[in-house]
This record gives C-alpha cells, structure tokens and sequence, in this order.
C-alpha cells in the first residue's frame, strides 16, 4: 500500500444538546472520555475536543463538545459559539443529543440547527426515563418527519453509543442538508424568498459561507451579529430593500422573532405529538414528580435549599478536618522541620525555602480538602440535577434584587473559590446578568477568607467567636445582594432575564463524572497554589528580608523591630494612613497588602510580621487588636479587593474594564463600610 | 390499596409527631446559639442540642416537611403527603449520617495531631438530638418508600 493511499483522513464531528441532556455523557462515551481542553477563540468558554477512529472510513473523527444551549440566537455567548462553529468549521456531522423526556425542547434545537444546513444526527437519549413515564418515542417516525438518522440511546449504560457512531460514519458519507425544514407561511414564505434571491446575487460571498434561508431568516429576526455581517457584504441600496421586505414582513406577522419561534414551536410540538406513543393508560409518577413537588414547593423550598446548602458546607468543612490536618502535619511539620535541618544550604536559602515556600504554600494546600470537598458535593448535587431547582426555587428572591435565579449557583461556588464563581457565571445568557454575577462572585466569602476570620476572631471575640465569623457570610450574602441591585439600576440597568432553564429528570449520580468535576474545579485552587501563591510567599519573603538599606538577612522574620525596617514595614507604613482611624498598625496593614496576592497568605504574613509562630499567633492577636478594630478588620478582608487570579478570571471573562471596576468598587466599599463600623462601634462601645 | 392507605397513615402520623420534635429541637438550637453566643446565657440541654443556628433552620424546615405531609394527607393529596415524608425523611437520614462521618472525622483528626480522644466526647456526638431523630426518621421514610413502590406498581 503505498503512502498516499495509507494516509488517514480527518472529519469533524459537533455534538451539541441542551443542557442536563447527557452530552458530557456521550462524548465521553464516544471518544473512550480522552480529551484535551482548550478555550473558544476570542472567549474563555472550555471547548472540549476528543476523537474516535473509523475504520470503515480509514479516518479520525475529531469529536468536539459544544456548549449546552437551547437555541442559535445570539443572546448568549454559549449559542454564539455553537452555532459559529457550525457556520465557519463546517462540521462533516452535527450531533444534536434529544432529550427523549421532554422532546419538544430538543425539537426546538433540532430545526434551528437544521435550518443552519448542518449535516445532522440525533441521539435520542433518555429512552428510558421516557417509558418509565408511560411513553415511548417512535424513532423512525422521528427519522421519517425530521429526514435525518435518529438513534435511540440510554448514554449512562452505554446502549446506542455503538449504533451511533456507525450513525455518524454512515452521514459523514452521505451528507444530507434540509434548510428548508420549517415553513413560516406563505407570505412570509414569499419575503424569505424574495431575501434569498437579493443575498444571493449581491453577495454570493456570503451566501457561499451562510446558508442564504437562514441569513434571511436571521435578518428577520433582527439578529444583530448576522445584520452586522450582512451590512459588511452587501450594498446600502440591497441592504435598504431588505430593511423594506422586513418591514412588509412585520406588516404581515407583528413581532417576527417571536412569529418565527412561534412557528417553530408548534412544529416541535406537532412532530414530538406524531413520534410520542402512549404505552401505560395511567402515567407513572417518576422519582422527580414526587422530590419536585416538594423541593420546589413555594413554601418548604426555600427553607429546604437552605438546608442543602448547609449540609453542603458542613460536608466540606467537618470532613476535611482530618485530612487538612494531616496536611498541615506533612508540610509544616516534617517537611519544614526536614528542610530546617539541612545544614549544608546558606542560610537565606534554608529560610526562603522553609519560612517562605513551604510556610506559605503549605498554609494554602491546608484548604486543598475543604475546596475538593465542597466541590465534590456540589458536583453531586449538579448531576442529581438539583442545581437547576436551586436556581429555579431562588429565582423569586433573586428577581427582587433584579438578579436571575442562575447567579445563585455562581455565588455558592464563591463561597469555595472565587475563580470556578467568575467562570460559572457562563451559563447565564444574558449578557447584563452575567457580568452583575461577575462582578458580585468576589463578595461570596470563600473558603480562604476563613482561616484569616477564624484566627483573628478566635484571638479577640471570645464567646462572640462564632457569631462574629457567621456575621461575615450573612455580611458576604447582603452585601452581594445590595452590590448587585445597585449595579442593576446603574451601570448595568436593564430587565433581569425570567427563569428559562430545563429542570432535567433527578438522576444517581455518575462517580466518574462528580470526580472529573471536581478534579477539573479544584485544579484552578491547585494552580493558584502552585504558581501565584508560590509567587506571593516568595515576594513576601523578598520584601521582608530586604529593605530601603538593603538585605536585612533571615533575622528580620524572627525580629520585629528588623523587620519594621524592610519593604514590607516600610509599606505597612504608608498604607497605615488610611488605616490608623481603624486601630490597625502597620504590620496589620501590610498584611492586607499581600492579600491581595491571595487572602490564605493574610495569616502566614500575620504570623510573620508580628513575629510569632502561627501557634501564638492568636496571644500575639489579643494584645494588637481590640474586639472592634479586629471585627472591622475581618469586614475589610470579606469586602476589600478579591485575589489576583479572580481578577484575572474577570479580566478574562468580562475585559480590564471590568477587572477595574471590581477592584476598585471593592475596595472603596470595604473602606467606607469598616470606617462606619469603627465610628459607629466606637460610640456604642465608648 | 387499602393496606396501602394504613401505610400511608401511619408514616404520616409518624412523621407530623416526629416533626413537631424536629421544629422543637430546631428552635432550642437557635435559642442555644443566641444564648451563648449572643447573651452570653445558658444554653438549654447543651448535651444533646447543639447552639448551631443552621442547624436549627436544617431542623425546622425538616420538621415543617413532616408536618406538611399530615396536612396533604388531610386534604386528600396522597401525592405530596408521600412526597413530603420521603423529602423530610431524606434529608433527616443525610444529617443523621453526616453527623456519623463528622464523628469518624473528628476520630481522625484527633489521631492525626496526635491530641487525647475522649470516649465521652464520641459519644456524646452520637447520641446529639439530629442522631437520635435521624435514627428514627428511617421507619417513616421506609414506610413511605414502600408506599411509594406499591402507588408506582
């Protein structure tokens, strides 16, 4: 066989669905789960790419996993993205993944994406959950009605993944293209025509790239993306005939975009009623029926999500004691002692590698359990599917601080790690929505606030300890709440988006899928820890070792008054005067400054700016903060400037702008709010 | 289906009394909490009832669950009373069962930082209020799940 011939080919395979319908599942049933993550162009929304092999074809199938979306509008990045890559990839097949319980939904995106001209094919999964609810969907009906393959598939136990991809390869030979699937009327009709032809002939450039039926319908619809790139093609006479014919149209049918979706609405709805048949007189109540009828109750709903997410909480912190411990007994105990005593290093490396790597980073790997726990949980609770009640039962209270439902599941993460918060605000469609929730995640008071709270309030509250700690999270909740209405009805004005989210069937949980979760969810803690944070101790340990009159040596972590000497007392200083009306010193002060490198480094940086072990920290505590000025300090520390790898996720995801504008915002709010209560304590206290 | 029915009957009734001791007992935790932590007074059967405010919310909306089963019972709504025992019942088993794994973590934890574990401690863990009333949470949760099979069948 020569060269040429032994050379394999490569196709493009789209899998797309709604969310909650099993295409994780699928993918990684199709590519053996072996798949390399990268970000979209332009966004960092995560593109999972796979691949399977196809003799028959004596090809590679490249399987890429788009976002879960409902429609191809333009509202939400996630549509953006999908139907882009259907656009401008050109996938050899589109894999739209049918929710076989609640079929007219997945209809919905199987017209809109077969209006795209796509090559499609659909795994109809869930058969299962459908016939324990008394019905059965006719998959060659389906396939009769729609033109394209359907395979019936129960993804979790592996039937149909096999009679799938033989599916796939057999539409990758021959490719099969309806645009013409749904008829809008006949008027209409005649309009959409009338487009096609003025597109095609003033522009076949863009009709060569864009199926011309969809760029007409598109431009009916208003859809601004395609009208911009439209306008880049086509002259401003062609342009003002079309701007005319859409004007026609409204004359006909009023509100277009809301005729289109009608119309295609009612053919899902016509075409799930031809392929749906009954098999049980009486229906079954499912497992979800019954958890739904009570934990979305209008009533015990809330008290019970309140419930669960304690329980989450608890989890997470009550189990991980051991395992934090045992950490802490590992890095700071024999491996510090152990780097201690190695006699033959100079001296500023023993310290830089003991006091400032293995103390600092170690007091931050402490929380690895805390995090991987409240994740795994969370994980859990996502494939049950009770994060889309979550939403959906907190919606009420969120709408009236004019937020959607959906920012409550970023504001949970929040209180494990600020960075999954900022990028869980993704699945949030609206655009104004998803930056408010940005921009209010940092105030969720994470997991490594608490140790700082812990410490200080054990050191100054006493019996009020717990209470004090408590307040900040009831602080963290108003504060996010009010920071978001306030934005809602400033700079961020505009309608708050209703509660459009499939509440899939409840679900056990897949073990493999809650673990790459929660591997893929605490791998950015992980990060953090092993590149800003090892960065941060080490700055901290630089700026504390040297100073205006240079290197200070080691002593400086073991002498305070050398150490009020370094950079770090020497910015303690400057910052202490804003911070003096307070009561905090400058070593408190600096302390607050590498927090922003990461807030787990406030009580290392505590321990050694005051000279102490973190074991006496707390002794050394009482005699530096009063109960008030110690209060307020743990409010500034909730509010003040979140870590730098948050504000490189809202960077990242919203612009600098935005980035800016959180820290800024945060840091303003945390001054004036800390003074208030030092002003307003100090009355009360005399 | 009349056995069913008395099925259905008992858990109910068992789960409206057990529910009136888990909104009791959520209470006194919110009373506990706020007595020692904000009064600085004396907590209320300490050994047994935490001062744990949101454990105290866990409690009472546990209980209002249960309760909320009787009153759908009452109204004729086999549906939402089975749906309430088996939430209410659910959710009771999972903090009874937390509550063992903190235990067995607290055991742990000990024996990592090498501290002295006292026996009177664990137990006093295991036999706290949410123990005792997810120990017997499991009858009417059983109760209700075998309902809920034979209404299903």
């Amino acid at each position: 066989m020569d060269k040429v011939a032994s050379k394999k080919h490569k196709y493009i395979v789209a899998i797309v669905g709604i969310p909650n319908v099993g295409k994780s599942v699928i993918f990684n049933k199709l590519t053996g789960g072996k798949a390399w993550v990268g970000n979209w162009p332009g966004v960092t929304v995560e593109k999972k790419v796979g691949r399977f092999k196809a003799e028959e074809l004596n090809a590679e199938i490249e399987v890429v996993d788009l976002p879960g979306i409902y429609s191809l509008t333009a509202y939400s990045v996630d549509e953006l993205i999908a139907r882009n890559f259907i656009i401008e990839e050109k996938p050899d097949v589109v894999v739209v993944i049918a929710n076989a319980a609640n079929l007219e939904r997945s209809l919905y995106l199987i017209l809109s994406i077969m209006e795209l001209g796509a090559n499609v094919v659909v795994a109809l999964n869930m058969v299962d959950i459908a016939r324990s609810e008394g019905y059965e969907i006719l998959h060659d009906k389906l396939e009769q009605v729609l033109g394209i393959p359907v395979v019936p598939t129960i993804a979790v136990s592996n039937v149909g993944i096999e009679e799938l991809k033989k599916s796939i390869i057999n539409s990758i030979r021959r490719k099969l293209s309806r645009t013409k699937i749904v008829s809008y009327g006949k008027e209409l009709e005649r309009i959409i025509s009338r487009m096609e032809e003025l597109l095609t002939r003033s522009s076949p450039e863009l009709t060569n790239r864009y199926p011309s039926r969809w760029l007409a319908i598109k431009f009916l619809e208003g859809d601004e993306d395609i009208i911009s790139k439209i306008k880049r093609y086509v002259s401003s006479s062609v342009l003002d005939e079309l701007t005319k014919l859409r004007h026609e149209a409204e004359k006909v049918v009023g509100d277009i975009e809301e005729y289109i979706t009608e119309v295609k609405f009612r053919m899902a709805t016509e075409i799930a009623r031809l392929a749906t048949r009954q098999i049980s007189l009486t229906a079954k109540i499912s497992v979800t029926d019954i958890l739904d009828a009570i934990l979305t109750h209008k009533v015990l709903g809330i008290p019970l999500a309140l419930s669960i997410m304690y329980l989450l909480f608890r989890f997470a912190f009550d189990l991980s004691a051991p395992l934090s411990d045992g950490i802490d007994v590992l890095i700071n105990g024999i491996l510090r002692d152990w780097v201690k005593s190695l006699k033959f290093l100079p001296t500023w490396l023993t310290s830089l590698l003991a006091d400032g790597v293995i103390a600092g980073v170690g007091a931050v790997l402490v929380f690895l359990p805390v995090i991987a726990l409240f994740f795994f949980v969370l994980s859990i609770l996502e494939d049950i599917g009770y994060l889309a009640r979550l939403a959906f039962v907190i919606d009420k209270i969120l709408h009236k601080f004019k937020l959607p439902g959906k920012s409550i599941i970023p504001l949970i993460m929040g209180f494990g790690c600020n960075v999954p918060a900022v990028l869980a605000t993704r699945a949030i469609e609206d655009e104004k929505d998803r930056k408010v929730t940005a921009l209010i995640a940092p105030l969720s008071s994470c997991s490594a606030r608490l140790p700082v709270y812990l410490t200080i309030a054990g050191a100054v509250m006493g019996a009020y300890a717990v209470a004090a700690v408590m307040s900040m999270y009831w602080l963290s909740i108003i504060l996010a709440l009010s920071v978001g209405l306030l934005f809602r009805s400033t700079i961020l004005r505009g309608p708050t988006t209703g509660f459009i989210m499939e509440l899939p069937p409840y679900l056990a949980p897949r073990i493999d899928n809650v673990l790459m979760k929660t591997w893929e969810r605490t791998k950015h803690f992980l990060i953090k820890a092993g590149t800003v944070i090892f960065l941060g101790v080490i700055i901290v340990w630089l700026l504390s070792v040297t100073g205006p009159a240079g290197y200070l040596g080691p002593e400086a972590l073991e002498n305070p008054d050398i150490l009020s000497k370094s950079w770090i007392g020497f910015l303690g200083k400057v910052f202490s005067v804003f911070t003096s009306p307070m009561g905090w010193d400058w070593r408190t002060t600096a302390a607050l400054i590498f927090g922003f490198i990461a807030k787990e480094i406030i009580v290392g940086s505590l321990g050694v700016l005051l000279g102490t072990s973190e074991e006496s920290l707390r002794e050394v505590l009482s005699n530096v903060f009063t109960p008030l000025s110690g209060f307020t300090y743990m409010v500034f520390i909730l509010i003040y400037v979140p870590c730098i790898a948050t504000l490189a996720s809202i960077r990242s995801e919203l612009g600098l702008k935005y980035a800016i504008i959180t820290a800024l915002y945060q840091v303003i709010l945390a001054y004036i709010i800390a003074l208030l209560i030092s002003i307003l304590g100090g009355i009360i206290v005399g | 289906m009349v056995r069913s029915k008395s099925i259905l009957i008992t858990a109910s009734l068992l789960a409206f009394i057990l529910g009136l001791m888990y909104i009791a007992s959520g209470s006194i935790c919110i009373y506990n909490w706020i007595t020692s932590s904000l009064i600085n007074g004396e907590a209320v059967l300490k050994q047994f009832i935490p001062s744990d405010p949101w454990l105290g919310i866990v409690m009472i909306s546990i209980g209002l669950t249960y309760n909320a089963s009787a009153y759908y019972l009452m109204r004729g709504n086999t549906v939402l009373s089975i749906a309430s025992i088996l939430v209410g019942g659910g959710l009771a088993i999972i903090v009874m069962g937390l509550q063992v794994l903190a235990t067995l973590a607290f055991v742990a934890d000990r024996l990592v930082i090498n501290e002295e574990l006292r026996l009177s401690v664990i137990i006093s863990n295991l036999l706290r209020i949410d123990e005792i009333l997810g120990y017997v949470s499991l009858i009417p949760f059983l109760l209700g799940y075998k309902f809920y099979k034979e209404m299903k069948s």
